[in-house]
Parts: structure tokens; sequence; C-alpha cells
């Protein structure tokens, strides 16, 4: 599992303090989101788990709280969708599954289920990706099998008419039509095992879904850090607490949290309507920039500071009230680094 | 034959090919007009009842269904886009055990595939089949226009008269909004009043007992109007509507306590005690000389009777002051707390004549969207 970038900030830290109660904040913070797979029934709710955690997402286990919910239909929401997923409670990412049988012609299936994946995302305010879930799953596939599939394609490919009836079932059960003809294609030019692997990964869509995950555990994220930070605090009295005291008021964890708190208000930006007056609200400037950019003028960074913390005081949630107090103060460093001197008021 | 025999229509829930089946429909059965909604009035011969091979039907599109199946006895479901969903029979088969009626006729269409040629058939032979059993039939002329006529009539006298009955309850409601805010007026400047000229009598001893009598007569005060409310809401003759009964504890609307301020007790100052105890010795020098004078030979116990009645004149005068400043006070109290309970009683008036109406308009919306039946494009999120 690669290393989240806010627990590589803190890891720094960890590997200069060498403290063990920092090692495992580090390991805290890297742990991956739970992912639960909801949905319509027959919807492919099964295919999807299985690309979920073939693409490498944790899945929670029935019972199991999760962080994040992963949403499956198909082709459109039906109203019944549209008030489940109106009364969510935890960060939702819809997914039109079977996008890749949605419409065989124009711009093609995954082109048309992304449009009216915006569609819908615009009407409901829920993150809405396309997914082929059988095309990722036959994409994370072992090589043999892969190896085989390659073989049938090639046959599709030269003469259809002598692929075996077992072959071919196995093709549509796998593949399914549009991802039969998009690799017997690639093949065709001469695609080999990893090729074909990547193209099936592109076509299905995962990766948009991926993101879209990680986006929405933003907030997860960052409640965890600051969940994680409060606890070590514990560990800053005592006799061995200064150093972790010290490396708690530095700058790597006000960066972190900013990092952290960026994470939560672009994904929040991203959600909300792009004509709503809620998009306005927040910084252009910072949530443009979601990593922390350690360059960048001293007056770029004390404007910021400035307008996170008026961003703060305003009609906000409580969580977006303490990222913006974290931004603000992780710019307010930034600031200080970059040559900023306070100044004692008159 | 009438209009309505022309009419086939073929309904669906969004992006369910119905569009696609009904212009098929129109090229392969020239004898019908097929539409995908009903004018008004209008009684379909058949309705086809389409929905997507991509997953089995929710809900709500067995609620459609249900709809389009209650209008007229020729219905045929059927399943489209089998062309590109291979999985299509599993999902008929689902369908057909989620639909509510088993004698219903479930085919798979491809009327626009992608994929291979179109396949109409079954839908056509399906279709043939109920629109040939329905003219048999006499209860699809006459069951349902009859039932839709008495249910359109029963429904129109049923909202008339829930909307009579909210507006007799609206009129009575204002009528008694101006009654109790009269009564809550008229027993606070009473109240008033009497406490008022109870406190201009009052010896020092009976000022705890004062206080904690304007307390209960406060609370009185509120109960009686609590009593006048619940009367109230109990001749509100308003049906099926449950109002809620707001209570004087709930925080919207303060209790009692925070509007009563507190009295504290007027301590005599110190001025007065300063002027009294001067006054007293003034006294006593003044008739101890006098009497001195009278008679000399007793001055020593002359001296100590005018000072025994100098010390007493003070304590009287100080005692009275301070009676004097506690009635004062008393009356000054007595004023706020009326004013306070009447700012709180008019409160739970206007709460508790805030919640009727809110119980009122809830219902009187829901009652509206009761009668608003579903129409079959309505499924569309």
């Amino acid at each position: 599992m690669p290393q989240h970038p806010h627990a590589a900030l803190l890891g720094a830290g960890a590997a200069v303090l060498d403290d063990s109660a920092l090692h495992r904040l580090t390991a805290d913070l890297s742990a991956p989101v739970r992912v639960a797979v909801t949905g319509r029934a027959g919807a492919g709710r099964g295919m999807v788990r299985r690309a979920l955690r073939g693409a490498g997402a944790l899945l929670a286990d029935p019972g199991e709280p999760s962080d994040v919910d992963v949403y499956v239909f198909v082709e459109t929401l039906t109203s019944d969708d549209v008030a489940l997923l109106a009364g969510v409670d935890r960060p939702t990412v819809a997914v039109l599954n079977k996008a890749d049988l949605t419409c065989f012609r124009g711009a093609g299936p995954v082109a048309v289920a992304a449009a009216r994946c915006q569609e819908l995302q615009r009407r409901t305010g829920v993150p809405t990706r396309p997914l082929a879930a059988l095309l990722a799953v036959a994409a994370s596939r072992d090589t043999a099998g892969q190896r085989s599939l390659i073989d049938a394609l090639r046959t599709v490919g030269a003469n259809p008419a002598r692929l075996a009836p077992g072959m071919r079932h196995r093709l549509l059960a796998e593949l399914d039509l549009f991802g039969t003809a998009i690799a017997a294609a690639a093949v065709g030019r001469g695609a080999d095992t990893p090729a074909l692997a990547a193209l099936l990964h592109q076509a299905s869509g995962i990766s948009a879904v991926l993101e879209e995950i990680d986006r929405a555990a933003a907030p997860i994220r960052y409640r965890r850090l600051i969940g994680a930070l409060a606890r070590l605090a514990d560990a800053a009295v005592g006799p061995r607490g200064a150093g972790v005291a010290e490396f708690l008021a530095g700058d790597a964890v006000a960066l972190a949290r900013m990092a952290a708190a960026l994470d939560v208000v672009g994904a929040a930006a991203t959600t909300v309507d792009p004509v709503g007056a809620a998009a306005t609200t927040v910084d252009p400037l910072g949530a443009a920039a979601t990593t922390v950019d350690p360059l960048g003028g001293c007056a770029t960074h004390l404007r910021r500071a400035i307008r996170w913390r008026h961003y703060a005081q305003g009609p906000v949630s409580a969580l977006h009230r303490r990222c913006g107090t974290d931004i603000s103060r992780g710019a307010l460093r930034l600031w200080l680094q970059a040559g900023g001197v306070a100044e004692a008021m008159p | 034959m009438s209009g309505r025999r022309d009419v086939i229509v073929v309904i669906g829930p969004a992006l369910s090919g119905a569009t696609s089946v009904a212009d098929a429909l129109r090229q392969r059965r020239g004898g019908y007009r097929v539409v995908e909604s009903l004018g008004r009035g209008e009684r379909p011969a058949a309705v086809v009842f389409v929905v997507s091979a991509a997953a089995p039907m929710t809900q709500s599109q067995i609620a459609l269904l249900d709809v389009a199946a209650a209008s007229t006895d020729a219905v045929v479901a059927a399943v489209a886009k089998i062309d590109v969903h291979r999985g299509w029979p599993q999902v008929l088969e689902e369908n057909r055990a989620l639909a509510a009626s088993p004698a219903l006729s479930w085919v798979g269409v491809a009327a626009d595939p992608h994929i291979g040629p179109s396949k109409l058939e079954p839908l056509l032979d399906a279709l043939d089949v109920a629109l040939a059993s329905a003219q048999r039939a006499p209860r699809n002329q006459l069951m349902p226009n009859d039932s839709h006529a008495r249910a359109r009539v029963d429904d129109r006298n049923r909202a008339a008269a829930a909307r009579a009955q909210r507006a007799a309850a609206a009129r009575q409601l204002r009528v008694a909004r101006v009654q109790l805010t009269g009564q809550v007026r008229a027993t606070c400047a009473s109240l008033r009043a009497d406490l008022r000229r109870d406190a201009t009598g009052l010896s020092r001893h009976g000022v705890d007992e004062f206080c904690s009598g304007v307390r209960r007569r406060s609370a009185r005060a509120v109960a009686e109007l609590d009593a006048t409310l619940s009367r109230l809401v109990d001749d509100l003759d308003i049906a099926g509507i449950d109002i809620p009964w707001i209570d004087g504890a709930l925080a919207s609307c303060p209790a009692l306590e925070t509007y009563l301020p507190e009295f504290g007790h007027a301590r005599a100052d110190r001025v007065t005690a300063l002027l009294s105890i001067g006054f007293g010795l003034g006294m006593a020098l003044t008739l101890g000389r006098l009497l001195a004078d009278l008679a000399p030979a007793w001055t020593a116990a002359i001296t100590a009777a005018s000072l025994l009645t100098g010390i007493g004149l003070s304590g009287w005068v100080i005692r009275a002051r301070g009676l004097a400043a506690e009635r004062a006070a008393l009356d000054r109290w007595v004023t706020e707390v009326t004013a306070g309970l009447r700012t709180a009683m008019e409160e739970r008036v206007v709460m508790q004549m805030l919640a009727v109406e809110t119980a009122m308009a809830a219902e009187a919306t829901a009652s509206q969207n009761a009668g608003c039946r579903i129409r079959p494009r309505d499924d569309r999120p």
C-alpha cells in the first residue's frame, strides 16, 4: 500500500524522532478507506465488488462499518435510487455499472455513459462515474488467463466462425460485446498481455471511480489525522515528550493538516453545482492547489491565509470551519517560511 | 366503435426503450394510434409496459406497472434492449416474479437494436392476443370507466369537504387568537391591581409569603390559560389532524421561571440608619434637657430614660423606613412580574396557535399530494 501524502509528511518526522507512537500514526494514516458496495438489485454489485478489490480497494466485510459507500445502478437513476441517495449519511459515490452496454452508436458506450453520469451528478449532487465492472475484473486477471483470452481474441479477429462455442461463451461472459470488440481490435494490432490489461483497465473507467472514492474519503482522512494527532498529544507529556511536543507544534504537522483540509474543501468544491453560489465561497486559489505548494509568493500565502480565515468564520459546517482554520494556519507557516515577518499590532 | 379502440399506449421509465418500442409499433401496427402519453379522457385499448433488460424492476417501476395495469385488461410487459443485455431471460423471469399479476404476459424485445436484427414478433403476438381477449370481455369497457368516474367523484367530494373543514377551522382559530390575547391582557391587569393593593398594606413578616403568593398566582394564571388552550384545541373540529401540544417546559416556549424576576429584599441603607440614629439622639437630647430643667434632682434617671427612648425611636424609624422601601420595591417587582407573565402567556398562545396552524397546513399539503394521481410518465426522476 503506497503511503498517502499526509502520512509521508508525518513519516519524515517519525524517522527523525524515531518514536513508536509516530510510526503507528503514520501507519494509521496510510490505511486505506473501507468501501461498501450497495445499490440496485441486478445492477452488478458483486461484479463491482470484485472490480474494486481487483483494483486494490479495501472492501468492508458485511456487517462491518464502511468509510465510503459505492452505490451501483444501471442506465439511469430511478426515483428509488434518487430517494436513497438523498438520504445517505456517509460519503457516497454513485457508479453507473454496465457502462460498456450503454450505447453502440455515436461516441461509443463509455463516452455516452460519462455524459449521462455528468448530468445525473448535476441533478443529485452525488459524484457519479461510469464503470464497466466486467472489463475491470478482466483487466485484473492473472497472466495465464489473459494469454488464453488473447488466443481466443486472435481467432475472433481472423476467423470468427472457427471459434469454439465454449470459447465464445467465455469471451461473452468475461468481456461481453464491447470488451470483445475493443480487445479483438487491440490484439489484431498486436497488443500483448500487459497492453491488453492496460486497455481493459482504461476502458473500464475503474481508475476514475477509485479517484472519486479517494476524493470522497478526504473528510475521513482529515478526521483520522485530527484524531491521531489528538492521541499523539498524550505522548507529548512525560520525560520523553519534549520531542513529540516540538514535532506537534512544528511545520510538518501544520502543513499535513493543511493538505488534508485542502483535500476536504477541494472535494466539496467538486460536488457542489459549478453554477451554484456555494462554489464561490470556496477559495479558487486554495481549491485549485490541492497540494501544499511551498513555492509561491509571500503575499500569496498571506492572502490565502486571510481568505481561509474569513471562510472559517463564514456560515460553514463545523468540519469546514476546522478545515478553514487549518488551511489558514498552514498558509501562515508557509508565509513565515517564505520570509513573511509577523508584526505586532499597533 | 369509440375512439378508445384506436389507442395503444406505450409506457416505461426513463431510458427503458419505450420510445423505440412505440416507434416500431407505429410502423408495424398502422391500424392503431400508438402514443406514449394519453390525452385527457382517453382510454387505451392496450398498454405496453416497457422496462430495460439491464436490471430487474425497482419498486417505482413496479408501481408504474400497477398503474398501467389498472386502466385496462390488455397489458403486455416487454423487456427491451435484449440485443445488448445477454442476461435478459433471467431479468424477464425476475420481473415476472416481481409483478403483482401472474397472468401478465412478458416478452423480450429489441425494437431499435444496436446489434443484430430487431426482435418485435413476440411483442406483436402477445399484443394481438391481449387485444383479442380484451375485445371479447365486456369488463374492459364498463368497469374501468365506472370505477374511474366513481373514484373521481369520491375524490372530489372528499377534497371539497376537507377544504371546507379546514376553512372553518382556520376561522375558528383566528377568533380564538383574538379572544385569548384579550383574556391574557385582562388576567394580567387584574392580577397586577390585586397584587399592588396587597403590597401597600404589607407587614414586614408577610414579604416572603407575599413573594411565594405572587408565584403561586402566576402559575395558576398560566395553568388556567393552558386549560383554555387545550379546550380550544379539543374543540377545533379538524378530523384526522394530530395537533402537537406545546408544553410550557419546551425550549421553544420558555418556562414561567425565566420570565419572573427575582425579588431581592431591600436593605435599609446606611444613610437611612445614620439619619434615624441622629433623629433618635436629637430627641433624647431635647427630651433629657427639657426634663432635667423641670426636675434637676432626677438628672441621672432622666438621662438614662431619654437615652433609652432615643434608641427606641431610632430603631422604630429604621424599621419604618425599611418597610416603606420594601413596599416600594415590591410594587415595582409586581409590575415587572405581571409584565413578564403577560409576555410568557402571550408567547404560549402564539406558539400553540402556530403549532395548530402548522399541523393544519401539513395536513392540507399531504391531502393535496394524495389527491394527485400518479400518471404514467411521472416516474422519470
